[in-house]
């Protein structure tokens, strides 16, 4: 049973779609948790992944091929995770900030928390700080989710956190900062309620600003 | 009032024509061509909105897959899912400065390098349509799902997808960064020529405001044969500054005379060439005249006549022109320069060989065949002291040499330096050394 998400890991690695589409059926089919496939099997690897990718071992070419088989995945677990929205435990609106294109991270964490009953209303990426107030407006979410991959859209996210105090809606969400450059200490200096170095800590943010009831 | 939507196309066309004013199209598709030849992959450049800068003429062949993509498109009023795309790649591209490569909506590779001139991002060159896998069972359903809006029958695009190159991760990042550095040839020429647009422009204004007050002196005159008289006694005027080597006052005339033949050769090319040429040969000559190398004023006229035929614009040949006159004057100076240094060593020597004697200006300056006045003048800039004053200190550096020597009286030693008067010499020596030659005997 382990051997087949080691199978699963090593090929998101080499970035083989195909691989890993037949062996998520497979490891489905002996009964394998999709919940388990995608913290264990594509989760993990794309944090090596993109750590490797930040300090130069690998290069943007291979970050598309690990990306397009971690998809090739989540095609065949999408129908085996169950998206039950009559009993949300909660809405988070999730996206990248203006600039970055890169939304692997991202689509995992949507993926993941939907399958743990989250409602997730994913805006995409390249998200200009109007976009997320109107979400914000429109979909009253529990959490707003923050994503960064570059230095260079630091700052967008700031401004996200100015507009809502200056919208007045700053105290109807929590917002989670995250992404490669982000630290700890910026998410504080710009008043974010939780910051998420990864994609595992996004989702432990998420249960923490959201309380069961 | 003009709305956004046109006042968007007027930007859109606007930056589209400022690459192409900048750089030749032809060159930029001569590169792209040696591109693909070297890689075997398509390229194309765009503007920031993501428009190809060619004609369908110009532009490279597109893959049979893309060609179906697109004539669907247009089919689903969708042509922007395209240029969509390449505006966003190149503006990711900008912002990183690097290669930026991404997915294609319909689900194939390509990346984008961006053309910044000048700090303004003008377009990208775009590349690939290519995979980095071999078609697999996966890929099939990707395409299914990019593409679903455009069609339900997938057959016909899975055959043509079935043609796409697969090439490794390695080589897309390797042609990615090839075309990094062919973005950055481009940058480096379009830099030249906007450097090179505004030279030509201030020559234009030059030119134009020559042509303005010729005007009004014309009106004032009112002569039919001024032009020709006129242009004459400019040209005459025109070698001799030149072989003066002055190159402010022949710029001047030589401005006169160009605004001349730009007004009487009328819009007649041939004979605006034909008169330019006629110049060119007068600053040759006027330039060897002055001491410019025979050989270099030819090569300087040499590329003249080849740029004159060349270029088919009157500020090209224009801005041609004012160079060559620049060139012959450099000429002349370098020449002078050298010539001045062999002159100012020839009186140096001359002078060391013949201290002994009572020498005069004039004996030094014709030992290099120099009138009195100009060897002074080349001399005290040369050496920043005068002939006189380098005789007396060759003398001076004998006399303490001589004086070394107890067997030489003070005036043996004055006469021996040509001062016939010992008395002469000694004062000289003191306001020189700051004391007598007796002093400076007890001292040594």
């Amino acid at each position: 049973m382990e051997d087949i998400i080691v199978d699963i890991q090593l090929g998101l690695t080499e970035g083989n779609a195909q691989l890993v589409k037949e062996k998520t059926e497979l490891a489905l089919s002996r009964g394998i948790k999709a919940e388990l496939i995608i913290k264990q099997g594509l989760m993990q690897p794309m944090k090596i992944i993109g750590q490797k990718f930040r300090t130069g071992e690998i290069f943007i070419p291979d970050v598309l091929m690990s990306s397009r088989a971690m998809h090739a995945s989540l095609h065949v677990l999408k129908p085996h995770l169950t998206f039950d929205y009559k009993f949300s435990k909660g809405t988070i609106v999730i996206g990248t900030v203006a600039g970055d294109l890169h939304d692997i991270g991202k689509n995992m964490v949507s993926m993941i928390l939907q399958s743990e009953g989250y409602k997730v209303v994913d805006l995409g990426i390249d998200v200009p700080a109007e976009g997320f107030i109107t979400a914000v407006t429109k979909y009253k979410p529990d959490v707003l989710a923050l994503s960064a991959l570059l230095t260079t859209t630091m700052a967008e996210q700031h401004e996200v956190m100015n507009r809502l105090t200056m919208e007045g809606i700053r105290n109807q969400v929590k917002v989670i900062v995250g992404g490669g450059p982000i630290t700890k200490e910026f998410a504080e200096a710009i008043g974010a309620d939780a910051y998420a170095s990864d994609m595992f800590s996004t989702i432990d943010a998420v249960k923490n600003l959201i309380p069961e009831s | 009032m003009i709305n956004d939507s046109t006042k968007y196309h007027q930007d859109r066309s606007f930056n589209r024509l400022q690459l192409l004013k900048l750089i030749d199209k032809n060159l930029l598709k001569n590169i792209l061509n040696a591109f693909t030849k070297a890689t075997g992959l398509t390229a194309n450049i765009v503007d920031i909105e993501g428009r190809s800068i060619f004609s369908r003429n110009d532009a490279q062949k597109n893959c049979r897959f893309c060609q179906m993509i697109w004539r669907k498109q247009k089919e689903k009023g969708l042509e922007n899912r395209c240029t969509g795309s390449y505006a966003r790649a190149g503006k990711q591209a900008a912002i990183f400065g690097e290669p930026y490569i991404f997915r294609c909506p319909a689900g194939l590779i390509e990346w984008a390098a961006p053309i910044i001139i000048e700090e303004q991002h003008l377009g990208s060159i775009i590349c690939g349509q290519v995979l980095m896998w071999e078609p697999e069972e996966f890929f099939w359903i990707e395409l299914k799902e990019m593409n679903k809006g455009l069609t339900d029958d997938f057959y016909e695009l899975f055959q043509a997808a079935k043609e796409l190159k697969v090439i490794s991760g390695e080589k897309v990042q390797g042609a990615a960064d090839l075309l990094y550095v062919t973005a950055n040839y481009i940058m480096k020429s379009g830099w030249e020529n906007l450097k090179y647009q505004k030279e030509m422009a201030l020559q234009q204004s030059l030119l134009s405001e020559e042509i303005q007050s010729r005007k009004s002196l014309e009106e004032k005159l009112s002569t039919q044969s001024l032009s020709l008289n006129y242009s004459l006694e400019k040209e005459k005027e025109l070698i001799s500054k030149v072989r003066l080597g002055d190159l402010k006052e022949a710029q001047k005339i030589f401005q006169t005379l160009l605004a001349d033949i730009f007004i009487n050769g009328a819009a007649n090319l041939n004979i605006i060439k034909a008169r330019i040429l006629e110049l060119g040969v007068i600053l040759s000559r006027a330039s060897v005249d002055g001491g410019a190398n025979l050989n270099q004023a030819l090569e300087i006229s040499s590329r003249f006549l080849q740029d004159v035929s060349r270029f088919d614009q009157v500020e090209e040949i224009n801005l041609a022109a004012v160079k060559t006159l620049e060139r012959y004057l450099h000429a002349v100076q370098n020449n002078e320069i050298a010539k001045n240094r062999l002159a100012v060593q020839g009186m140096k020597t001359f002078i060391r060989n013949n201290y002994r004697k009572n020498l005069t200006l004039e004996e030094v300056s014709s030992s290099v065949y120099l009138s009195p006045s100009y060897a002074s003048r080349i001399f005290k800039e040369n050496q920043s002291i005068t002939i006189i004053e380098y005789i007396t200190k060759v003398k001076l550096e004998e006399a303490k040499k001589l004086l070394r020597d107890p067997k030489y009286q003070i005036d043996d030693v004055a006469e021996m330096l040509g001062y016939h008067d010992a008395s002469y010499f000694s004062k000289v020596f003191r306001r020189k050394e700051g004391m007598t030659p007796t002093q400076y005997r007890q001292i040594g």
